[in-house]
């Protein structure tokens, strides 16, 4: 008998299987693991268990084996352990009709997310590489096609608790300053990231053998 | 074909695909260190598996004749997952 968790059974097959056939075997477990804001999203035990409990069901029925990853640097290199789902049940669940997912705004805020810890150290006090900085913002800012009005108000959000200055749209200047990466760091997790949790483990449970 | 050597095949049939969203170098094949040796080799005398190379990497991936095994048998066992 399992318990149904929808809206953990939608990310894991929206933001993992159907984009990609690998799933980690390793919990992240810190910000420098977890580049996107989905990864962080696994660093909560909860929905890691859940998710790791849905792969196992699959590896059960030998639609998903663990095995290493390999790149060519080094002249080919053996790299971490991953899952890996077979093709035809990507295809599957590609066909599948799954109604539930974060909204257009949720989505958007874990893009926003992941701009503003990947940059953060560009823009804290000392930080000097400015020109680079700003390049890899902006550039991180098209890719994920966020508007920078949609940056303003976590930032001024953010300066009212003392965490940062003011989002101020100024040529060549960092367009906001940090003064404490770890407390602001804390602040995007709780504005951004802590909600989508809740929502995925929101108790819309049933049992089905 | 004993249930060791069909599923030791399935791991390949299914593993062979880790690379298969890398941007870069895609090459298809599972690691050979991550497969039975012994078993290997029944499968390669067989002809249902043969060795690959990616750069200093040995890799194993599953032949034809293999993927008309498995990929009925693992393609049924997907339609037991209806989450719709």
């Amino acid at each position: 008998m399992y318990i149904v968790r929808h809206f953990l059974i939608a990310f894991v097959i929206r933001r993992y299987l159907s984009l990609g056939l690998n799933f980690p075997v390793e919990q992240p477990i810190s910000e420098t693991e977890a580049f996107y804001a989905t990864d962080r999203l696994l660093m909560n035990c909860e929905v890691w268990n859940f998710c790791t409990q849905f792969i196992r069901i699959l590896e059960e029925k030998n639609l998903c084996v663990k095995t290493h990853y390999f790149v060519s640097s080094h002249g080919g290199k053996r790299k971490e352990l991953c899952y890996v789902v077979i093709q035809e049940f990507q295809d599957c669940l590609k066909q599948m009709s799954i109604p539930i997912d974060f909204s257009e705004k949720e989505v958007e805020e874990l893009s926003i997310y992941e701009v503003l810890v990947s940059n953060g150290r560009h823009f804290e006090e000392q930080a000097s590489l400015l020109e680079f900085g700003l390049k890899e913002y902006f550039k991180l800012l098209e890719e994920r096609d966020i508007l920078e009005e949609r940056i303003k108000p976590i930032i001024d959000k953010a300066n009212l608790l003392g965490l940062t200055s003011k989002y101020e749209k100024l040529p060549n200047t960092k367009p906001f300053v940090i003064y404490d990466l770890h407390r602001f760091q804390a602040y995007l997790y709780r504005e951004l990231i802590k909600p989508k949790i809740e929502l995925l483990l929101e108790n819309r449970t049933e049992e089905f053998e | 074909m004993t249930p060791e050597l069909e599923k030791e095949l399935a791991k390949i049939y299914v593993g062979q695909n880790i690379r298969m969203n890398a941007r870069f170098g895609v090459k298809k094949g599972i690691i050979s260190s991550d497969v039975d040796s012994t078993i290997a080799k029944e499968l390669q005398s067989m002809g249902l598996i043969k060795e690959e190379h990616f750069y200093n990497l040995q890799l194993y991936v599953t032949t034809p004749d293999a993927d008309s095994i498995i990929k009925p048998q693992l393609k049924a066992a997907c339609t037991l997952f209806d989450i719709s």
